[in-house]
């Protein structure tokens, strides 16, 4: 007979039956809640990868301008640094980024003028995202422009005052037919100064016309149309600086014309005649049996140039720092335009000049 | 039985919230994407657009001549001009191509001439190439580059000569205008000037639009008249996007993003 409970008794006075137990304390409260905090929890997660999408692609918004730069940098540094033969292809690192510049002659214009496609790809890598980084292509044509040196007189001085006694300013060409394409180019003056000269006999000039005045020094420098102040600045590259540095003519290629440098006054002994072009910032004193084949720009020429036998054949500027005194160019020097010598040299100082209205992004 | 009640409601409360708060989230999210991307894509192509590009200049309609590929005159083979054309391993689209530009060599002046890809086609390959190696070309890595081109119909003035940039462009225009596929809706349609526009973006509000900065100018305007086309130098993109009605109900005001972005033409600086 089984004892029923009683009014006074307790639940505890059961038998222990886990299953009815649990059946009777059971509810959804947490569980629904559980699932709940669960959606919650992947709502969250689907807004914070939503709102870290839009970041990342503001982001590579911000790299793509970047890169843009970074190339467009990258072209302009191109043209600002090159000096004679375009380089094929130079790396640069700008901004934390990298712009990989490369030119390509597309065209022989009028001789030795050339026409180059520079193209720049701009590189900018995130460290976060370094598999992905941000590409920009920019081109632009440019020209390989020379200064005409083969279209000045044989001898250019801005003196206020010369006097001339038994030297030669010879303009005709003195490069043979086939020496160089051409050759003979048309005559050039012979001499060009500002104003006033006299000759006081044996001066032998030929050109067109042999003796040329331009009226004043600011006129004949703009006919030069020569950076001055750049190829002083020792900023700008040339093969041969100063005279510790003075190349073996006998050495180098017969057809290499290299750019020296003189950075003060110079003395041009004839151990030192030579060929390319040679730039003397300060004074240049002549001395008998120099012989020098190519350019010559000096930034002042003494007031006496007497009884010196020197001979330049091509282009021999002087005064290039403005308007100088009364020079007196006295018994002896030649100096004769020839065209070849004179392109051969210019090389050297040949520039890119990027063409206006052809920049263009790729895609 | 109470406290769960509560406590489901709370929590649910919070869900509903959440809900409400990342569905902003994703909407804004593409405003911004619609934006950001539409104002990259403008600057993108008419950032390269030359002098004389520009053919309307509007504060709802801007069509311009984007250089597509740009190249040089190699040589001259009677009225036929041999062209390399810097593809750098692309081919050309013939689809995308309006006509030609050819740049003065004396003044830098762009002159522009409608003709289809396939009228201004003649041949590519050996022939000009080989007149572009004799004008002094390197074809190293641009062997497929050289085409030549016939004038057919057009007669470019001035001639083309030996050593003129040359380029293939596309009249692209943009504008904002009615969407066709959102009721009530602005968006911005791109396509070939003259053709049949694409919607491109919708969710456009009635404040995105185009300005322009003439040369001289420090501020902008919204429309450029026809004899001042050549002088602009800039262009401002405005884009501000909207939420739709039925994407905000329950009378919550519209969501707007703004993106605004100032392209310098390059080739008119």
């Amino acid at each position: 007979m089984n004892p029923m409970p009683t009014s006074s008794s307790t639940l505890q006075d059961q038998p222990s039956r886990p299953g009815r137990r649990l059946a009777r304390d059971g509810g959804f409260a947490v569980g629904l809640v559980l699932l709940l905090l669960f959606a919650i929890a992947v709502a969250g997660a689907a807004g914070y990868q939503a709102v870290l999408t839009e970041a990342r692609l503001a982001l590579q918004s911000q790299e793509g301008s970047q890169a843009l730069a970074i190339a467009q940098a990258g072209l302009y540094r191109y043209f600002g640094e090159q000096g004679g033969a375009p380089v094929a292809a130079d790396t640069f690192s700008i901004a934390g980024g990298e712009a990989i510049v490369t030119a390509r002659k597309v065209q022989t214009l009028t001789y030795p003028e050339e026409m180059y496609l520079v193209t720049s790809t701009g590189t900018f890598i995130d460290p976060r995202f370094s598999v992905s980084p941000a590409q920009r292509t920019v081109r632009q044509y440019a020209r390989r422009t020379r200064i005409s040196f083969e279209k000045m007189a044989g001898m250019i001085t801005t003196s206020s005052a010369v006097n001339l006694y038994n030297v030669r300013f010879h303009g005709q060409d003195q490069a043979k037919a086939g020496a160089c394409a051409g050759a003979p180019a048309a005559s050039r003056n012979g001499l060009g100064l500002l104003n006033t000269y006299t000759e006081y006999g044996g001066v032998n000039t030929n050109g067109s016309p042999g003796i040329q005045q331009y009226g004043t020094a600011q006129v004949l420098l703009d006919s030069i149309n020569l950076r001055w102040d750049v190829l002083q600045d020792t900023n700008f590259p040339v093969d041969f600086e100063g005279l510790s540095e003075w190349p073996n003519f006998a050495s180098l290629p017969a057809d290499s014309f290299p750019t020296i440098r003189i950075n003060g006054n110079f003395n041009a002994f004839s151990t030192y005649s030579g060929r390319g072009v040679l730039i003397v910032t300060e004074y240049i004193y002549l001395q008998t049996g120099f012989d020098w084949e190519g350019i010559i720009l000096a930034g002042k020429l003494p007031e006496f140039v007497v009884g010196v036998d020197f001979r330049i054949q091509g282009n021999f500027i002087t005064g290039l720092d403005g308007g100088q005194g009364t020079v007196w160019l006295w018994d002896g020097g030649h100096t004769d335009f020839h065209s070849c010598f004179s392109i051969d040299a210019s090389n050297s100082l040949t520039y890119l000049a990027p063409l206006d209205n052809t920049w263009w992004e790729s895609f | 039985m109470t406290l769960t009640a509560i406590l489901i409601a709370l929590v649910t409360s919070v869900f509903l919230a959440q809900n409400q708060f990342y569905y902003d989230v994703a909407l804004r999210s593409e405003l911004q994407e619609n934006a950001r991307s539409v104002a990259e894509l403008i600057g993108a192509e008419i950032r390269a657009v030359a002098d004389s590009g520009m053919v309307v200049a509007d504060s709802n309609q801007l069509v311009f001549m984007t250089p597509v590929y740009m190249g040089m005159v190699c040589s001259m083979q009677a009225v036929d001009r041999d062209v390399h054309i810097a593809l750098e391993g692309a081919t050309i689209d013939g689809d995308e191509i309006s006509g030609f530009g050819l740049r003065d060599t004396t003044t830098g002046v762009w002159a522009y001439y409608e003709q289809t890809w396939i009228a201004m086609y003649k041949e590519s390959g050996v022939k000009p190439r080989d007149k572009c190696v004799t004008a002094g070309a390197d074809t190293v890595g641009a062997y497929d580059d050289y085409y030549r081109l016939q004038p057919g119909t057009v007669t470019p003035s001035p001639a083309p000569v030996a050593g003129m940039a040359h380029m293939l462009y596309r009249e692209l225009e943009y504008s904002f205008a009615a969407s066709t596929l959102v009721t009530n809706g602005r968006a911005l349609y791109r396509g070939t000037y003259g053709d049949t526009l694409v919607e491109l973006a919708t969710g456009m509000s009635n404040d995105a639009h185009f300005e322009y900065r003439l040369d001289g100018q420090s501020t902008f305007s919204s429309s450029v008249s026809a004899a001042n086309l050549g002088e602009v130098m800039e262009v401002r993109v405005v884009i501000t996007t909207s939420s739709q009605a039925e994407q905000r109900p329950g009378g919550e005001p519209p969501l707007e993003f703004g993106w605004t972005v100032d392209v310098p033409l390059r080739n008119s600086h």
